[in-house]
């Protein structure tokens, strides 16, 4: 019978990486399948196909907070996009009031793709607040050019939404 | 001898035949526990000539992309596989064990072959002769259906463990077979060239080997069954 194969510290060490990563795996799939139910909702996902969604969303999350935590700090650089699952969040520029925004409702999305700073601060303005957050995966832009226009062409649109409704209340 | 004593008998002779294997699947089930490797849920040992395909490949491409932990990890899996192709065959080869092995170390039998023996040798009484020929018939019979019984129900629970462990150890020979080949700058341009970037894993690359290998053939129906692994 042949010796059995001894592992050694380094190679323990490499295991435990696995299983680590094995875990986190299993975790963002779990929180792919999540946001995918509500794929339709955030209106700059739309029209992106499940594959090329699962290349270009990275880091998703889903995060409870309480009344009164801040969700974006003003000035900050993260580079997460919002979704409100449920709850609602309040607006501030310079600590004044400026909006609030409502479960369906996505935000700091021009922040993180064009990696500017935080221009205002969003506060959690009910009880509970559940916002679904990711990031953007540039890195895969070569081969998933299509879902990135895609992208953009609805950040552009959503960016005109907007606008639009500035102006109505600027009338 | 009644059938207690006689299951007996084969249980000693079980527990000394099976030692080693019996050690050798708790450390490794020591080991997975250890480090918390979850068992994966799928069946992965179907899959193992196709990562060693793969491995190969990389080799080729790299060959200093293989790392000390990789490498063992091949060396135990091939090792853990001869054992199961061992007890595979103990299955078929049962009766060979139960003659060759079994039979010398129970005490009655051998007495009562030895006795049959010097009658034979003595040549004075045939009809004796007859009737321990004839108890010693009815005696392998007996044995040998207690003995086929108690040790094939032992191997085949010592194959199921043998696979559960396979099963693990591949799952992760997968996962670390990508991750080394990653770190390789020539494996990784090559992957590029056949659009891998897609993600590093046994799936696309299977995906991407379907393209390319002639339809229909033995290898191409062997990997679309791995496929169905990975789904």
């Amino acid at each position: 019978m042949k010796q059995q194969i001894i592992y050694n510290e380094e190679d323990i060490e490499k295991f435990l990486e696995l299983t680590k990563f094995e875990k986190e795996s299993d975790n963002s799939t779990q929180n792919f399948k999540k946001l995918l139910n509500v794929q339709k909702k955030i209106s700059i996902l739309s029209n992106i196909k499940v594959d090329d969604l699962k290349q270009i969303v990275d880091d998703i999350q889903f995060t409870p907070y309480k009344y009164k935590d801040v969700i974006i700090k003003e000035g900050s650089t993260a580079k997460e996009i919002f979704f409100i699952l449920s709850g609602e969040c309040q607006v501030f520029v310079k600590n004044k009031k400026v909006g609030e925004l409502h479960a369906g409702e996505t935000f700091g999305e021009s922040a993180a793709i064009f990696n500017t700073k935080r221009n205002a601060q969003v506060v959690c303005s009910k009880d509970v607040t559940v916002v679904l957050s990711f990031c953007i995966n540039h890195d895969n832009m070569d081969f998933c050019a299509e879902a990135l226009a895609t992208l953009y062409k609805n950040l552009a649109y959503q960016i005109h939404i907007k606008l639009e409704d500035m102006n109505k209340h600027a009338r | 001898m009644d059938k207690k004593t006689i299951s007996l008998v084969v249980k000693k002779f079980n527990d000394i035949y099976f030692k080693n294997i019996h050690q050798i699947v708790e450390k490794n089930f020591d080991f997975i526990d250890s480090l918390g490797l979850p068992a994966p849920k799928q069946n992965y040992l179907f899959t193992y000539d196709y990562l060693t395909y793969v491995y190969d490949i990389f080799v080729r491409i790299d060959n200093k992309f293989v790392s000390h932990t990789l490498n063992k990890l091949k060396r135990d899996i091939d090792n853990l596989q001869e054992l199961l192709q061992i007890h595979e065959d103990i299955n078929k080869e049962y009766e060979e064990i139960f003659d060759e092995k079994f039979l010398p170390k129970s005490q009655l039998f051998t007495y009562m072959t030895q006795k049959l023996e010097q009658l034979k040798e003595q040549d004075n009484n045939p009809k004796e002769v007859h009737t321990l020929q004839h108890h010693l018939k009815e005696l392998k019979k007996v044995y040998l259906a207690l003995f086929k019984n108690d040790f094939i129900k032992e191997n085949r629970y010592i194959l199921k463990n043998l696979k559960e462990i396979l099963n693990t150890k591949i799952y992760y020979f997968d996962k670390l077979l990508w991750i080394e080949a990653q770190k390789s700058y020539t494996i990784n341009t090559k992957l590029k060239k056949i659009n891998m970037i897609k993600g590093y894993e046994s799936k696309m690359y299977l995906l991407e080997i379907l393209e390319v290998i002639m339809p229909y053939s033995q290898k191409y129906k062997y990997f679309e069954k791995c496929l169905k692994v990975y789904k």
